[in-house]
């Protein structure tokens, strides 16, 4: 099978027997959960699209491994232009579902992996590049979604995992067997995990010596035995079972994370890509963070459909044309495209590593996650500003098609006289979804927390701002001396 | 697909789409509804096409043309293009012949072709041309 189609994925779900927790009891049946299904829906997209040759340039790729045409998101990056058409994937399907599609999270590991396992074996001869090829082109030739895990609980933040009262705050290695090493840990935050035929788990922090037990990476199939899913809950959640579908907002699509549980797994060594080389850990989680902030690209989609409903409720409002009205969307917009400058340059930037993956700049790609964490929460202020107080103050679509109150929001609710109620309650759902229902979730804590929290970003801009040269130029020209 | 004589076989070749500025999809649709009678729109792997109708969404103008060298390509970067490139199809099919006009795959797009591919490694240029 060389792409599959988004029925072929939703089936390929079908087979998988997960075990899925949600509101303390077993899921048996999660793609046609109607709380989990709208984000199997969102990686679906990942799969139509592909197909669709209005999009296939940027959908698709050439396998450097085989010379067949894979899923972009089973891609490593052969050049510069590989990783601009990553980010502009990620628009693409952000704006296509308005919420988190994902699948990248897979992707950024496997490009990370496809670096360090190269390194690795430089210095220490270990066979991890080429069992790590052979498992990326069974991805490939499978057209699977990864999820890639990396976080870890991490128990008491100032202490390293070896010193943890608890030691399976981080995943670490319990066993030493013939035929794998059992793993015991949780990942928290796991976007898409259900969602995923594979999990592909690294280390969460730079480790010593004295964690080598810790420093771990390794992939599996996500129902391998003795793995557990714990459903992440998120904002309005409950509204998927009401039946009625104005209230969620976001009608088609969805997200979700999970707390994922290894409770003595064993994996086989076929897919040990790391084992105790704890001297690159480090390098793992920056190679990763680096690409997965890249990967925000997503959130200039979502940015777009947010600005593209505080239009229409202007419109259907009647204030479209107010000067302040007018301002509040060209600043959202110039908001949303400066964070598309950080992903197209990050990328633009981009470099070959010694394995022959290309990576984006670092420092770029640390600037434009952090802008990530900013933007979007002023761009939502914006949006909730001119949509008005009704987000949150509005009825329920079961009072809009009541007998006894249908009338009187149709008569209330009604705003420009050529708009239907209905499409102006609509409208004001999908940006209360995007803002604070469950949309927000990736659409504004993710943009904080995913990829790393803003802190991380900075300590990775201190590391690389390249303060001797902007000291040299301001010397020289004050006339400093000895600066020229 | 089979191709009468005399119908030209167009290849549709769109940019990725990731931000266009008008609906692509539906200006070629309205083309290829114009061109009915004088031309096919086929998928641009199809191995004998008459030309390549680029469907480019901005001025970026990003979709991949590499494979395509030697075959005319008519380019859509806006709706206004669209009546352009309707008047060279129209031409081209009524004369058998391209049209002075009618942009190829120039020098100039082959160099800003292999700039955006410089970076990648020999083997892989390889295997996306096949040499």
């Amino acid at each position: 099978m060389a792409m599959m189609t988004a029925d072929q994925y939703e089936e390929s779900l079908r087979q998988l027997n997960l075990v899925v927790y949600m509101f303390g009891k077993r899921v048996e049946n999660t793609v046609d959960d109607p709380i989990i299904r709208p984000s199997m829906k969102a990686v679906a997209k990942t799969y139509q699209l592909a197909h669709r040759p209005e999009h296939e340039d940027i959908m698709t790729a050439i396998s450097h491994l085989t010379g067949k045409k894979i899923n972009r998101f089973t891609h490593v990056h052969q050049s510069v232009n590989d990783l601009v058409k990553k980010s502009k994937m990620g628009r693409l399907l952000g704006r296509e579902t308005g919420c988190c599609f994902q699948r990248c999270v897979g992707m950024d590991a496997l490009n990370a992996l496809s670096i360090v396992t190269f390194n690795i074996d430089h210095k220490h001869g270990t066979p991890y590049h080429k069992r790590f090829n052979k498992y990326l082109e069974y991805v490939q030739e499978n057209d699977l979604t990864c999820d890639g895990a990396m976080t870890d609980s991490k128990g008491d933040r100032s202490l390293p995992p070896h010193k943890q009262s608890d030691p399976d705050q981080y995943v670490h290695v319990v066993e030493e067997r013939k035929d794998g090493i059992v793993v015991r840990g949780a990942k928290v935050h796991q976007t898409g995990a259900v969602n995923s035929h594979e999990i592909i788990v690294m280390p969460t922090v730079a480790m010593r010596e004295e964690d080598r037990d810790y420093a771990i990476s390794f992939a599996m199939p996500s129902d391998a035995e003795r793995i557990v899913y714990i459903m992440g809950r998120q904002s309005c959640d409950t509204r998927k079972l009401e039946g009625a579908n104005i209230d969620t907002g976001n009608v088609l699509f969805g997200g979700h994370e999970a707390l994922v549980i290894f409770d003595n797994v064993l994996v086989p060594w076929d897919g040990v890509f790391m084992y105790k080389e704890s001297e690159f850990a480090s390098q793992l989680v920056e190679s990763f963070a680096a690409y997965h902030r890249q990967s925000y690209a997503c959130k200039v989609g979502v940015g777009d459909v947010l600005i593209g409903a505080t239009q229409t409720v202007a419109e259907y409002n009647g204030v479209a044309n107010a000067s302040h009205v007018k301002d509040k969307i060209v600043e959202m917009n110039h908001l949303n495209e400066t964070l598309y400058c950080g992903c197209i340059a990050c990328a633009s930037e981009g470099h070959r590593e010694p394995s022959g993956t290309f990576n984006v700049d670092v420092l770029l790609a640390n600037i434009h996650k952090h802008n990530v964490t900013r933007f979007p929460y002023e761009i939502a202020r914006l949006a909730q500003d001119v949509a008005g107080g009704l987000v949150v103050t509005m009825p329920s679509e079961e009072d809009l098609r009541s007998r006894e109150t249908g009338k009187w929001l149709k008569k209330y609710l009604k705003a420009s006289r050529d708009v239907p109620t209905e499409n102006r309650m609509r409208i004001l759902r999908l940006i209360e979804n995007l803002t604070l229902g469950t949309g927000a979730v990736s659409y504004l804590t993710e943009s904080m927390h995913g990829a790393g929290s803003p802190q991380a970003q900075r300590i990775m801009i201190a590391r690389r701002m390249n303060m001797a040269e902007k000291q040299r130029a301001a010397k020289k020209l004050c006339g400093i001396d000895g600066s020229e | 697909m089979v191709v009468n004589r005399g119908t030209l076989s167009i290849g549709i070749k769109y940019c990725g789409g990731c931000n266009p500025l008008y609906d692509r999809v539906a200006t070629a649709k309205k083309l290829e509804q114009k061109l009915r009678g004088k031309a096919v729109f086929v998928s641009p792997d199809n191995e004998e096409l008459d030309l390549i109708l680029a469907v480019q969404g901005c001025s970026r103008a990003c979709a991949d043309l590499s494979p395509f060298q030697g075959i005319s390509i008519q380019a859509i970067l806006r709706p206004e293009d669209a009546s352009k490139a309707l008047a060279h199809i129209i031409e081209r099919a009524r004369t058998g012949r391209r049209s002075s006009s009618e942009p190829i795959l120039l020098s100039h797009v082959h160099r800003e072709m292999r700039k955006k591919n410089d970076d990648i490694s020999p083997s892989y240029a390889r295997l996306l041309t096949g040499r």
